[in-house]
């Protein structure tokens, strides 16, 4: 929990205590920033930009909620502006269905994440925004719509692909054996 | 057999199957188990929640954008101190709250006026004239009485009164830390390692709240009074249950 009289000092601009909440908190809130946007490099920069808005907001935090609380929701809003702003999420729902398309097969699993934080990177950037703010985060389909300007059934529709691509990109962590798999050669509408 | 789709078996962690689908996962193993890995994989996604990584930035290209940006202050940050008006109020609100306390604890105490009585009859007068209790209104004593022992003195100069007030708080501060080095109050009331460890939890939650409400109101001499002796508490009694703690335990943070 953020130290009262810290914060205070924040507020008043002393280096001390700026210092004392980065330290405390980046590594939260940065991991929000780079599950969100995914290039380390992007994501560096969104963190920068993040961070000094939070601490250019510090004098309207009321203590009222958590500061990281407080502070998460000020990443996650920052860091969809800065996705908007590089125009990465408006194509969200024509890549979602070209990333559904080439998900990756049997022989291509050496290359597959090894952790599910891996295996998110490897989503579309509209697809990983959607399954973040949903699976992770949280945030209901209608919040979703909202922040992205897209329909809630849209949201849906992104979540649930998103999800099995996910599932095959993971398969080798579920411990299901190949051999029982669905053959999908055939589906039910 | 038609399996149900990657996409809706995806859904089915939020929706509810129609009662095709229920029927085809109750016999179809390959289905049922996808979608126990799809459960589990929203597991591993929830707990992606609270997993921290290491800073994306370092501070010195952190700080030197937020000095640019004028969030950094170029001089040292001193926070605000009451002002002399309020250094008065400050003062006169303390020792208010110290005599209205001191009412309200000696009226309370129907037990100790009692023993007040019975030493009163058994004591010397010069060892009355040291026990607060003989100084304790007798029960149905008149209000004028009560009025004559919560007045307050009268100082010549609001620094007189910061002198008195500055002193008073020193004198606290070095009783708490004798009595904490001689432990008396444990031989007194009985106080053991988990009255110490109730009391640090209670008096932690005050300097928490204490501080909360002052950074409501940084001024307000009644919530520094608080905040102050609560932490002059708090170290007492965390010396106090160090030193309680048996030989062979350490208490290494709290």
């Amino acid at each position: 929990m953020a130290d009262q009289l810290t914060i205070r000092r924040a507020i008043h601009g002393d280096e001390a205590a700026l210092r004392a909440l980065w330290v405390q908190y980046a590594p939260r809130i940065d991991a929000v920033v780079r599950r969100l946007v995914g290039d380390p490099d992007q994501a560096a920069d969104v963190a920068q930009e993040v961070w000094i808005q939070i601490f250019r907001a510090l004098p309207t935090y009321r203590g009222d909620s958590q500061f990281a609380t407080w502070a998460h929701r000020i990443a996650v809003n920052r860091t969809l502006n800065a996705l908007r702003s590089l125009r990465r999420i408006g194509k969200v729902e024509t890549e979602i269905e070209e990333d559904t398309a080439t998900v990756e097969h049997e022989g291509d699993r050496a290359l597959l994440a090894q952790t599910i934080d891996e295996a998110v990177q490897k989503l579309s950037p509209g697809a990983r925004t959607v399954f973040v703010l949903h699976d992770v985060e949280g945030y209901t389909h209608e919040d979703i719509a909202a922040e992205l300007g897209i329909t809630a059934g849209g949201s849906k529709s992104q979540l649930f692909k998103a999800r099995a691509k996910l599932r095959t990109l993971l398969r080798h962590l579920m411990d299901v054996p190949i051999s029982q798999e669905p053959s999908h050669v055939a589906h039910r509408s | 057999m038609l399996h149900i789709a990657p996409e809706r078996l995806a859904a089915l962690l939020d929706e509810t199957a129609t009662p095709d689908e229920a029927s085809h996962l109750a016999d179809c193993a390959p289905c049922s188990d996808e979608l126990a890995a799809h459960r589990r994989l929203a597991r591993l996604a929830l707990a992606e929640a609270v997993r921290e990584g290491p800073p994306l930035n370092d501070w010195a290209s952190l700080g030197a954008m937020l000095k640019a940006e004028g969030i950094i202050s170029a001089a040292p940050v001193v926070l605000a101190r009451p002002s002399r008006t309020q250094w008065v109020l400050r003062i006169a609100a303390g020792l208010a709250l110290v005599a209205g306390s001191v009412v309200a604890g000696r009226w309370s105490t129907n037990v100790d006026l009692t023993r007040g009585e019975q030493m009163r009859g058994e004591q010397t007068r010069g060892e009355q004239t040291r026990g607060e209790l003989t100084d304790a209104p007798r029960p149905g004593a008149s209000t004028a009485s009560v009025s004559t022992m919560a007045a307050a003195p009268v100082f010549a100069s609001p620094q007189a009164a910061m002198q008195v007030l500055t002193s008073a708080q020193q004198q606290y501060s070095d009783a708490a830390a004798y009595l904490a080095a001689q432990d008396t109050t444990s031989h007194f009331i009985g106080l053991n390692v988990n009255t110490y460890r109730a009391r640090l939890t209670a008096l932690d939650n005050i300097v928490a709240s204490t501080r909360a409400a002052l950074y409501q109101a940084p001024q307000d001499p009644v919530l520094n009074q608080y905040y102050l002796s609560a932490v002059a508490a708090r170290e007492g009694t965390l010396r106090q249950y160090k030193a309680a703690l048996p030989a062979a335990q350490r208490l290494g943070r709290y």
